[in-house]
């Protein structure tokens, strides 16, 4: 609060900033970022939260000017930012869409060129003469979408709106969308949703703790996002192949034997926490045996974060005969090829009583890697596939 | 959407944004606040429109409410006199209409003040996400108050001919004595609803300074003639402008030239002063608000 009086009273008296240093708890929210975006490209900016998509889209934006460094914008900028932000409830959807434009910077005239288009993007209907404050949320947001990409900017700034409406109204935006940038419109598009930074961005920029992290293609920034995330969360505690004190997950069981630890390890048998898709990966489980136990049961299970199970196996199903085990050991699960998409994989480990499934040790979501594909195939399963085409005449043939 | 391009390339102009362009008081700043204004004229006109017709939508009584607080104080007070309570000189028309007259000024400014400095934290939702000209914000702001004030001049017509007061010609120079008092609000607003913007405290206290502030005009007595009473009229930079209104509708001459004088002027330079610091402490109020 004082620093903001004393920055006014600094910017009225003409100083500039004695330093670059930072006061008494704040902060670089945006630092040493530098792009450069054409005509007619998309560019995608994804990053964890508070990692300074935001205040960059608002620099962009100008309304806020940078502390250090500076920004060259050509053309009309528009923002879709927070849809519906200038809609007085009270006021009807036709009275918002004058105000709304207005506060986007289009005069009445183009308004009323536009209204048409924008009341049969918005698809509100018979409401139009209605106050906005009884529409449903989807109206409410596909009124301020409408609005906002009607005001045809040569730049647009898009924060994590395309959540919005139902599947048709999404897929009409991207379509709108899509039609501007042919048009000669740049984006920048701020989303969580990585199958839309894929499909519309020609370049997409990562930023975490206001740096830029990496600055190119879509797919490896987006790859390189999941990675980065998915480490951040297993390294509270500490490294990403012991998360035993992290806090993660849970573990259970009679304790005759125990998992020390498990590691991941790559084809030449060194640990590791990033594997690549169609690597070789083996999963080892280093055992403490307390007394002699005969065929105990190994299982493991890979998850995806959200909890779907993508992978579980045990000895026992697997007919693989553990004998005793007694003492220190490891056992070892291999596969050959993972078949996994970029993202981050949870992995469970138990040893089970071979008659019972009350198990000596187990530990459930406790242990993390995590994949880079540098595929564009989508989802998170590889599945290896090949295109064919066959004409009319082929296929009659094949018949 | 091809229709529109050619439209749009007069907004084709580069926006550059670096620490200290914006800053100071140079020409060129002059300049661009200028056009930035002249650009906003719409939006001001539809920001205007929105807090007008939000304003008496879903209300009985609609624009009566323009002018209950002025008909509840000149009740108020001509009781008051007319029991004897509140020892108040003689005035040179009907108490009523003389008190409604002043309250009718005094609410222009008053009025104007707190819908001006409430205007940036109310916006702030799109101030935060939409980069627009926020003079306009203030200044539909103010247009409210002006509006309020020209349904308040019904009512003083209603009054005038009630108690058969009849104005002198002189009654055409008074919008010209309240151009430089809506300047001065106007520039008011702008530094309140900016200091309200960093403070939330400003908004708070405004009121209460503002009714004790009342009593420091001559709203419901005479102008005072003795000292020290008299700094009333010369200290209170709204004085002037309300008692020269009072002037010009019923006597015809300036009691207080001097006082009106050096009020207009200050009125002109508190609005260019406080318009510059606004321009310049938008950014930071955007990032505060």
């Amino acid at each position: 609060m004082w620093y903001g009086f004393h920055d006014i009273l600094r910017d009225t008296a003409g100083l500039r900033p004695k330093s670059d240093r930072l006061r008494r708890e704040e902060f670089w929210a945006v630092d040493d970022i530098s792009f450069e975006l054409k005509k007619g490209q998309t560019l995608g900016l994804i990053g964890p939260n508070g990692a300074g998509k935001t205040t960059l889209l608002k620099m962009l934006n100008g309304i806020i000017i940078p502390d250090k460094g500076n920004l060259r914008i050509k053309g009309r900028v528009g923002a879709l930012i927070q849809l519906g932000a200038g809609f007085h409830p009270q006021l009807t959807g036709r009275e918002n869409i004058y105000i709304n434009g207005a506060i986007l910077g289009m005069g009445k005239r183009e308004i009323d060129k536009k209204f048409d288009a924008i009341v049969e993007f918005a698809d509100i209907g018979n409401f139009l003469d209605t106050p906005v404050k009884h529409y449903s949320s989807g109206m409410f947001v596909r009124l301020g979408f409408a609005v906002a990409v009607h005001c045809e900017p040569d730049v647009l700034l898009i924060d994590e709106v395309l959540a919005v409406g139902d599947f048709q109204f999404r897929a009409k935006c991207f379509t709108h969308l899509s039609a501007m940038v042919e048009n000669g419109t740049s984006v920048v598009l701020v989303s969580h949703n990585f199958e839309a930074i894929r499909r519309m961005c020609t370049e997409c920029m990562f930023i975490a703790d206001a740096r830029v992290r990496y600055l190119g293609d879509a797919y490896e920034a987006v790859d390189r996002f999941k990675v980065f995330s998915g480490k951040r969360k297993w390294e509270q505690g500490g490294s990403a192949g012991s998360l035993e004190k992290s806090g993660h997950g849970y573990r259970a069981g009679t304790g005759e034997a125990v998992i020390k630890g498990l590691r991941f390890l790559d084809a030449q048998g060194v640990e590791r926490d990033v594997f690549r898709t169609c690597d070789k990966i083996q999963i080892a489980i280093d055992y403490q045996a307390m007394e002699p136990i005969r065929n105990p049961i190994f299982a493991v299970a890979i998850e995806d974060p959200e909890g779907n199970l993508l992978h579980g196996i045990d000895t026992n199903e697997s007919g693989f005969r553990t004998g005793t085990i007694e003492g220190a050991g490891r056992m070892i699960l291999s596969y050959d090829r993972l078949d996994l998409l970029a993202g981050e994989y949870v992995v469970s480990a138990a040893i089970h009583r071979s008659n019972s499934v009350a198990p000596y040790d187990a530990r459930f979501r406790q242990y993390a890697f995590f994949c880079k594909s540098g595929l564009k195939d989508r989802g998170k399963v590889y599945l290896s596939n090949k295109w064919q085409h066959l004409s009319a005449a082929q296929k009659g043939g094949v018949r | 959407m091809e229709t529109s391009r050619a439209e749009y390339t007069k907004h084709t102009q580069e926006a550059v944004y670096t620490p200290d362009a914006h800053l100071g008081f140079g020409w060129r700043v002059w300049r661009d606040m200028a056009r930035e204004l002249i650009q906003s004229r719409e939006l001001m006109w539809r920001l205007f429109l929105r807090d007008l017709s939000a304003r008496y939508r879903q209300s009985v009584f609609g624009y009566v409410w323009a002018v209950m607080p002025a008909i509840v104080t000149v009740v108020t007070f001509t009781y008051l006199k007319g029991s004897g309570t509140l020892p108040i000189g003689e005035t040179n028309m009907p108490y009523p209409a003389y008190v409604l007259l002043g309250m009718s000024v005094w609410q222009l400014f008053a009025t104007g003040l707190t819908r001006t400095t409430q205007s940036l934290v109310q916006a702030s939702a799109i101030i935060t996400k939409i980069n627009f000209a926020r003079e306009a914000l203030v200044l539909a702001a103010f247009g409210e108050s002006i509006f309020d004030f020209l349904i308040r001049i019904v009512l003083i017509g209603v009054v005038f001919a009630w108690y058969g007061v009849v104005p002198v010609w002189t009654i055409i120079f008074v919008p010209f004595v309240l151009i430089p008092l809506a300047l001065m609000t106007v520039g008011f607003g702008f530094m309140l609803s900016i200091a309200n913007g960093v403070f939330r405290d400003i908004g708070n206290s405004l009121m209460i300074l503002l009714t004790f502030a009342m009593f420091l005009t001559p709203v419901i007595y005479p102008p005072p003639t003795q000292w020290p009473k008299v700094l009333i009229n010369y200290l209170n930079p709204v004085s002037p402008f309300i008692i020269a209104t009072r002037d010009l509708t019923t006597v015809g001459t300036l009691s207080q030239l001097d006082g009106l004088f050096y009020a207009s002027v200050a009125g002109f330079v508190v609005f260019l002063v406080a318009w510059r610091i606004f321009h310049l402490a938008m950014s930071r109020i955007a990032e505060r608000v």
